[in-house]
This record gives structure tokens, sequence and C-alpha cells, in this order.
């Protein structure tokens, strides 16, 4: 009661502390990031993704943008960086999903019914005007972050907030289970490490059907490199589904354009894009 | 050769360019892309909304029968971003919309690009980043 009373209070803040933090980024050439004891590194601002993940592993993490997907939605192949050797978005030997055989199963099914689908469930919850969950939402889009003290918050351009604690507080009740789960925490030296339990198993990795279970437990550690530099590295355990932890990776660069805004995204506002898939599914098998 | 060039050259900026992206579903389960169409017509509404912006334009068929097209675009903080503003497509408006129909069969499409009276060509698709190298080249 007392803890959801201090975050509401925190929230009902952030719109008058996102103008703050906007105007001092803006007046100001980018900041040392060099840290006192006392100090951690400010990262306030907005960032977007600029390497090791691009949208087509925000696709599909394993194997990109399919071609006939690249062809509609005018991208060009050479914007690709899937096949790159140097390009470590999934830190196995095989740069696969360690899943286990049952999982693997269940995500080749998944995604053959997301390129095809024909009910809601085949479709991934950002398409359906969800959220995209953790850690989905740090591959897709840019963000802003505030950080305030005893909390960093993190604003996503494609919808989804996170609120991370950085008081050391016990996680909430495993009972109790949320898009973003639940955030703690600390700094070791530039690097934030943000301990994340609580997570449902509604959000996908990508839209390929690339899933976890709700006993997903993440380790993220992000790293300030620099003034305009942010890496990101994810370990996903999850003992139902794989058959050992596992890490993603991405890095991010500050947005200085100038007067950039992060905007309003209100999915639900017009989504037609899941009635015409299924509108085709019906057509393609008449019953 | 020239043009692997450019293609890599437009890869590398695009590495280094801090455009939001916003690709995010299985266009291709929604549009055909073996049913390219091109649609010459009179804009009828254009619909600024999220998470896709809609055009509708009415286009005449051979038999000289109107059909009203409706045409999915990226979304208007995209547009926007890209340069587009309220004005930019007006009711009346001689278009010229390049995309991809529909999967249901029903005269919609997703949008590649759109050529105004004027001759600009717009860039509509969802999943670009709206980079300039991405954006079509003016015939």
């Amino acid at each position: 009661m007392f803890r959801s009373a201090i975050v509401g209070a925190i929230l009902a803040l952030v719109p008058a502390a996102i103008p703050a933090a906007v105007a001092g980024q803006q007046a100001a050439a980018p900041k040392p990031t060099a840290r006192t004891s006392v100090a951690p590194p400010d990262f306030q601002g907005y960032w977007q993704g600029s390497g090791y993940a691009t949208v087509d592993e925000a696709y599909d993490l394993e194997n990109g943008m399919p071609e006939n997907e690249r062809i509609i939605t005018g991208r060009s192949a050479a914007t690709t960086r899937t096949k790159r050797a140097d390009v470590v978005v999934i830190d196995t030997p095989d740069r696969k999903i360690p899943y286990q055989p049952w999982a693997l199963a269940l995500r080749d099914q998944l995604a053959k019914a997301a390129y095809a689908p024909t009910k809601l469930e085949d479709i991934d919850s950002l398409t359906r005007c969800f959220q995209m969950g953790v850690p989905r939402q740090s591959f897709l889009g840019g963000f802003q972050v505030v950080q305030m003290p005893g909390y960093v918050f993190i604003a996503h351009g494609n919808g989804g907030a996170r609120t991370i604690s950085l008081d050391g507080r016990p996680h909430l009740d495993s009972k109790i289970k949320l898009w973003a789960g639940d955030s703690v925490g600390h700094w070791e030296g530039n690097t934030l490490v943000v301990d994340v339990t609580n997570i449902n198993e509604h959000g996908w990795y990508d839209v390929a059907g690339n899933f976890h279970s709700d006993n997903l437990h993440l380790v993220e550690r992000w790293t300030v490199v620099d003034a305009n530099t942010l890496r990101y590295e994810v370990l996903n355990d999850d003992p139902k589904v794989f058959t050992k932890p596992w890490i993603l990776k991405n890095e991010y660069k500050r947005n200085t354009e100038e007067g950039y805004e992060q905007w309003e995204n209100s999915c639900f506002e017009g989504e037609r894009g899941v009635q015409l898939m299924l509108n085709a599914a019906k057509r393609a098998n008449p019953q | 050769m020239r043009r692997t060039t450019v293609v890599l050259l437009a890869g590398l900026v695009l590495a280094f360019t801090g455009r939001t992206i916003s690709a995010h579903h299985a266009f291709a389960a929604e549009f055909d892309v073996n049913k390219p169409v091109t649609l010459r017509g009179t804009v009828t509404k254009v619909e600024l909304i999220n998470p896709h912006g809609w055009l509708h334009v009415d286009v005449a068929g051979s038999d000289g029968k109107m059909t009203n097209w409706a045409i999915e675009t990226t979304g208007p903080n995209q547009l926007l971003r890209r340069g587009w503003r309220k004005e930019t497509v007006q009711i009346g408006f001689e278009v010229v919309v390049q995309g991809f129909q529909a999967r249901d069969g029903s005269p919609t499409a997703n949008g590649t690009s759109v050529t105004l009276p004027n001759g600009q060509k717009l860039f509509l698709s969802s999943a670009g980043t709206g980079a300039p190298e991405e954006q079509p080249k003016k015939n």
C-alpha cells in the first residue's frame, strides 16, 4: 500500500520533471559521464537503438526480417546486420535461444502462426496494442530516461514504462505478474544493474513467437559507456523454458536532435491491422 | 559497383543515425507481397491516427466504376518527423499511391509512397527509420 502510494507520487511527478530534464539537456553540450563515489552517471535524455539489434532483430531475434516483409515495408536489405558475424545479439555459440525441446517445438509453432495468424493469440502483443513487456521494449524504438533520487524511470516511445527502484527493496509477491515486471536496481560503477522479476507470460521477445514463461528472471546491465553511448546486456533465466541462462545485447546512442520530443503513441486509437490479418485467414480458409 | 557503394553507404549512415525505429508487426500477414498496386485517384479522407495513419482515395476502375481504397501509412508520429503536416495531403488532391494490397481482397493497401500533385513523392512505409537515405527518389 505504502509502496503503491510512493510509486504513484513519483509517476505523478514525472510530467513535471521531464521538461526540466529536457531543457537541461538541450541547453548544454553533452555532459561528461565521469562520476564520483556518491553520484551515479547522469544518462537522462533520449536514446535510440544504434548497434547490435536493428529493426531486423526486433522483428525476429534469431533470423531477422523475412524477405517478403522487407519488400512490403520498403526496407533495404542493406540495412540488415542480422547475418554479420561481428554482431552479437544472442550471446550463445550458435546465436540461437537455448530452448528446451518442447519449447523449441512451441516456438516453431508460434512462429508459423505469427506469419499466418488465424486467431488473436497468434499475434504478438504489440500488434494487438498491448505492451511489449520486458526485455522486448528495450529492443524496439527509442526511450527517455529520467533519473530521480531513488529511482530511474524509462518511458518507451512505443508505449510501456519502467520504474526502477534503487533502494534495495524486496521484490513483489511472486503471485503478482506485470508486463514490465518488478525492477530493483543498483549502480556498480557506470553500470546500472537491474534485477527484474514478476514478469507475465504474455510478452514475447519479438514478432516471431520467441517466448518465455512467467518464471522469467532478468538481470539487466545498463552501462553508460560515454555521454552518448549506452550499452545494454540482459541475462535471461527461465528454467521452465530455456536449458541455460543466455544473454541478449543491444547498444544505444543519445538522440541529440535539437528539439526532439517523445510523442504519444496511443496504439488503440485506430488499430485495424489485426482484423485485416484475421480476415486474410478467413479468406484463405473459408469454413 | 556504384550501386553497391551507394547501398553500403546508406547502410552505414543508418547505423550511425539515431532515428526512431517503428517496425512492429507482420505486415506480410496483412498484405500480399505478390499484389503490388499503383493507384491513381482523388483523396477523400486523411486519418492521422495511431498506430497507423490512413489515406482514402477514390480510384476509377477500367469499367469506370469508382472504388474507395484505404491506404495504410506509417504512424502519425513518423509522418510528422518526416516533414508531413496536416495540410500536406488534402481532400481533393489527385495522387498516385504505390503499395501492396491486403490479403483479404478488400480495397485496402499498405502504402509504400504517395506522389502529390506537385510531383513530391512521400515515403509511407511503416518499417523504415525515416532516415533520408531511405526516402524514395523523386521522379
